[in-house]
């Protein structure tokens, strides 16, 4: 379903649900699998994803259609993301387990995983990236988004988001080379 | 490093790894609308109380620290208002180290009722530049004295 279509059952009297309800139902498989690639497991992309649409609802009023639906809800799941991982570098400076330790064991359980043994040591260098190097990175290399379109969602300028994703391939390249 | 940039070149390397999970669109819906339309609507009043929390408890702490202070320094004594000093020209005055021809000429001249009456009708003074007069070139005990006279 188009989002203008969307857009049209919810300016309906009485519709806002109903609309709400087709957003989920098609936007959820493509934000669940952009945060899925950020974070450490299953159910933190899915408390990210709750807050997301929370967000949503509570935004969807005022929003002004300058973007299409679907990019400007993949901007709050990205924020929202930001936010999560922030707060877990800050929970994991103090915690008793290493960061990376958790990491390692929460990625070998996983039970809906369909890569290989490559993509594997590749999702685990990019846990170990800063939370915004993480975001670029993703953002960039895996959704193949262009800097001016990450600069829009995240901020800053596109210099900066360049030198953010250098370092980021670097430290990927050189993560990979240990691990060979 | 020809060998690491051509691992990342791998188109392979750009699919998603994950999958989503069997039924998870409806159960998220399920906790969306859980989380959304459970709950009690905020009123405006209960939005603020909950954005107002956190610096409301800040100012507390501060508050709270403040009082301590504040007991701390009054139990030492350190707090203690001094009284207002008495002025001590007029102290000076009365244990006769110091003496003043015209204070002395102007304190008789206090006690003499009707000089100081004829001396003001003279002048044509109202009653407000009479007490203006009065505070402007009395000590404490002169201006007291004056006040019973005058009754």
């Amino acid at each position: 379903m188009d989002s203008r279509d969307i857009l049209d059952i919810y300016e309906q009297p009485g519709e806002q649900e109903h609309a709400f309800n087709l957003i989920i139902r098609e936007y959820s498989e493509r934000l669940y699998l952009s945060i899925r690639r950020m974070v450490r497991c299953h159910e933190d992309a899915d408390d990210i994803l709750q807050n997301t649409y929370i967000k949503v609802w509570n935004a969807l009023p005022v929003f002004r259609g300058d973007s299409s639906l679907y990019t400007w809800i993949y901007k709050i799941a990205i924020n929202e993301t930001l936010s999560f991982l922030k707060k877990e570098k800050l929970r994991s400076m103090f915690s008793m387990t290493g960061h990376e330790e958790t990491i390692d064991n929460t990625r070998e359980g996983e039970s809906f995983l369909d890569g290989n043994e490559l993509s594997l040591k590749l999702h685990k260098a990019v846990m170990k990236l800063p939370p915004k190097q993480r975001t670029v990175f993703t953002m960039k290399y895996f959704d193949e988004m262009k800097y001016e379109d990450i600069a829009d969602i995240l901020g800053g300028t596109t210099g900066s988001l360049k030198a953010s994703y250098h370092h980021a391939y670097t430290k990927i390249t050189e993560s990979l080379r240990k691990e060979d | 490093m020809r060998k690491e940039q051509d691992i990342l070149d791998d188109e392979r390397l750009r699919q998603n790894p994950f999958s989503v999970p069997d039924g998870y669109v409806p159960e998220l819906e399920e906790k969306v609308h859980r989380r959304i339309f459970a709950e009690e609507p905020l009123t405006p009043l209960a939005v603020f109380l909950a954005r107002a929390k956190a610096p409301a408890l800040l100012a507390l702490t501060f508050c709270i620290i403040f009082a301590m202070g504040y007991g701390v320094l009054s139990l030492t004594g350190t707090a203690e208002s001094q009284a207002v000093p008495s002025s001590g020209f007029a102290d000076l005055m009365e244990q006769g180290y110091i003496h003043s021809d015209f204070i002395e000429d102007y304190y008789d001249h206090i006690h003499t009722e009707t000089i100081l009456e004829d001396t003001f009708a003279a002048m044509e003074m109202t009653s407000e530049m009479e007490e203006e007069i009065m505070r402007y070139i009395t000590l404490n005990d002169i201006a007291e004295e004056y006040e019973t006279s005058i009754e």
